[in-house]
């Protein structure tokens, strides 16, 4: 199966206000995604994504639950080759530690299910841990909020709004293009970096430039603390510079509180690290954090990238999407007709499909939940779709 | 390495210090470390004249002289150093034999080291553990290398362009991975209930970052890193050269990796999986 990214996805790392979904998310695996580059270029990717979606993304579906939950997370290997679910930091038995050799793995078609309780709250991570050097640069991984009840970071610890996550990864564009020959695996050196699977413009813009589409911006209502959550499946350094306007204090890292809380300007997070902040910003702040990435062979700086943190009052437009999952397509990739299905049990209403470049190559109307668009005319490569009903825009990628 | 320490030179220090010694003793040997395809010319600090491939831990009290005797069968000479440590000045001549006083130092892990540049690229350094008496032990001593860059400096070569490092081995105690199995000093093995400590140095060009699974560790002491602590984790930086001493409870059992999450790290000449990797294993 063809799978594909949509910025939607993405976007969704930053639900601040998400709640804890009931029914458990069944997961599944793919090997033929596409990430969007901040120049436009398509990396391929393999990754994790919902049964329910149809596609993966880079990082993959964010999981949230509460302290204590008992979790089942169950995957479906869609894609040839064999994977596995690492819970990073969550301490599990060796059952479901995730590891081929000491776990158990998940081979094409098959499926397993990792049971654990989520006795800690605090900021983790998955990933596939077969094959992990190359698995991981391909974008097999993803990020885990345990929040504990009370809308506090932790039993007595502090009270916040709500939760901005951002995760950091990189991948280094020649191994993605051609994973079978990327032997040796020691001299990867990533030279595309990414917060929440974007990079550089994106950050504002979103991952497609079109129009309209929300960027990852922090919206910070004024005189509420903001929980950064912050976690790293780099194969990079990051090292955050916060502005000082943000009085960002640090209280917990791994999963685990901090016995004496900081104050933090500057924040070194090594590949596997977590850390959570609080941030208050000052009103009518608008600034942005610089997430540097750091070689950590030589020791030297690479890329710079910026995520952008504005009080909520400068009304910047809607940077969390309240329903990012509503829109699937198949067949994908098609030739001649795409059929694409709203999940939330609203008509499309207008529609219109855009091409790389942004530009508009098919648009109309419908009433329909389910339709039928013939794409015959449009020449071979990726697209958006775009649907508009009301307040609720969603966007799915297709390829011909 | 077994440690001494003498009653009645501590009464004779009481009057100078109010502090013990203990003294122990080093050989600077040279032979072959095989990895792989590769056959390196290495450096070790061994504690008989019989070259072993991993550099020998040392254990001393804390708050006490060591009193070390460092025996240099190498035929170029070599400095002796540990980090936080200055001024010791030290300068072991060929065939020479030279014992250095190490001032008290407070509990944690230290790395000692030779900082000269035969030393340093051959691989000379290791575990200095400082006053931990917990009965279970281990230690970790980190190092990345390429081969190519060690075959100039053991021939007498220029050394290669820093920009130009690429390592292709990342061990532990020497040991990379599946052969971390083989090493009882970093193989934690445990008996539920237990606990551990496990001192870390590192001893590589590069930072590292070592990552849990199925436990998080206590930081008791770090080098570099003092705010850190008290700090309870699963993933442990380690900067270039910093030392830390982490406890572990056994609280499961059952296998787990503990593996270095720079990913390119847990290979061996690029193949995955090898480098640095080690296992704990808890018996119930």
């Amino acid at each position: 199966m063809r799978v594909f990214i949509t910025l939607l996805f993405v976007t969704s790392l930053f639900c601040v206000n998400a709640q804890i979904s009931s029914p458990p998310p069944i997961f599944f695996t793919g090997m033929d995604g596409i990430l969007i580059s901040d120049d436009g270029m398509d990396i391929p990717i393999w990754g994790y994504g919902l049964t329910a979606d149809g596609y993966i993304t880079v990082p993959g579906p964010f999981l949230e639950y509460e302290t204590g939950d008992e979790v089942n997370l169950t995957f479906i290997n869609n894609s040839a080759e064999s994977h596995t679910i690492h819970l990073h930091g969550l301490d599990v038995d060796q059952a479901n530690d995730g590891v081929p050799t000491t776990s158990f793995i998940v081979v094409q078609d098959e499926s397993g299910t990792y049971s654990f309780t989520a006795s800690h709250p605090g900021t983790f991570l998955y990933h596939c841990h077969v094959t992990t050097t190359l698995h991981l640069t391909m974008g097999m991984y993803g990020m885990i909020l345990v929040r504990h009840p009370g809308g506090v970071l932790f039993e007595g610890g502090p009270s916040y709004y709500s939760d901005a996550p951002l995760m950091f990864s990189d991948l280094e564009i020649a191994t993605n293009l051609d994973p079978v020959q990327s032997y040796p695996f020691h001299d990867i050196r990533p030279d595309y970096f990414m917060v929440n699977g974007r990079s550089g413009s994106q950050l504002e813009t979103g991952s497609t430039g079109m129009p309209g589409e929300p960027g990852t911006i922090i919206s910070c209502p004024n005189g509420e603390s903001i929980a950064l959550r912050l976690g790293s499946m780099s194969y990079t350094l990051t090292k955050l510079i916060i502005p000082s306007e943000l009085e960002a204090m640090c209280y917990m890292s791994d999963g685990r509180p901090v016995p004496t809380p900081f104050g933090v300007e500057e924040l070194d997070i090594y590949p596997g690290e977590r850390f959570t902040i609080l941030i208050s910003p000052e009103a009518e702040y608008d600034g942005s954090i610089e997430v540097q990435s750091w070689d950590m062979v030589n020791s030297e700086f690479v890329h710079s990238n910026f995520v952008r943190v504005r009080d909520a009052a400068l009304n910047i437009g809607t940077p969390h999407m309240q329903n990012p999952i509503s829109l699937s397509i198949s067949p994908n990739p098609s030739h001649n007709f795409i059929t694409v299905n709203t999940n939330d049990g609203r008509p499309i209403e207008d529609w219109k499909i855009y091409n790389s470049s942004g530009k508009t190559v098919l648009e109309g109307q419908s009433d329909l939940l389910l339709m039928r668009i013939d794409i015959s005319s449009l020449e071979s490569g990726s697209y958006i779709l775009e649907s508009i009903n009301g307040q609720r825009q969603c966007n799915a990628r297709f390829i011909r | 390495m077994k440690n001494h320490i003498s009653l009645g030179i501590i009464i004779c220090f009481i009057s100078l210090s109010m502090r013990g010694y203990a003294q122990d003793t080093l050989w600077i040997n040279s032979g072959e470390w095989y990895q792989s395809q590769d056959t390196m010319q290495v450096l070790r600090f061994n504690e008989t004249a019989v070259f072993d491939t991993s550099n020998v831990a040392l254990s001393t009290p804390a708050d006490a002289s060591l009193f070390l005797t460092v025996i240099n069968t190498d035929t170029e000479p070599h400095d002796f150093g540990i980090d936080g440590v200055w001024g010791l000045g030290v300068d072991i001549l060929p065939n020479d034999t030279t014992t250095i006083e190490i001032p008290p130092l407070p509990m944690g892990t230290y790395r000692y080291f030779s900082g000269d540049q035969r030393g340093v690229y051959l691989g000379l350094s290791g575990v200095l553990k400082v006053g931990i008496i917990m009965p279970n032990q281990f230690h970790w001593n980190l190092a990345d290398c390429m081969p190519e860059r060690m075959d100039s400096i053991s021939s007498g070569g220029e050394l290669l362009d820093e920009e130009l490092y690429v390592p292709r081995y990342f061990s532990i105690n020497s040991y990379t991975y599946p052969h971390t199995a083989l090493d009882a000093n970093g193989y934690v093995a445990l008996n539920l209930g237990d606990t551990c400590t496990i001192s870390i140095v590192n001893s590589g060009f590069m930072d590292h970052v070592l990552h849990f699974h199925g436990f998080h560790v206590e930081y008791l002491s770090t080098t570099t890193q003092t705010s850190r602590i008290g700090w309870i984790k699963d993933t442990i930086p380690l900067k270039q050269g910093e030392g830390v001493t982490l406890l572990l409870i056994a609280n499961q059992t059952g296998i787990y990796p503990v593996h270095n999450h720079n990913l390119i790290a847990v290979t061996n000449s690029g193949f995955y999986p090898g480098g640095m990797l080690t296992l704990i294993n808890i018996t119930p």
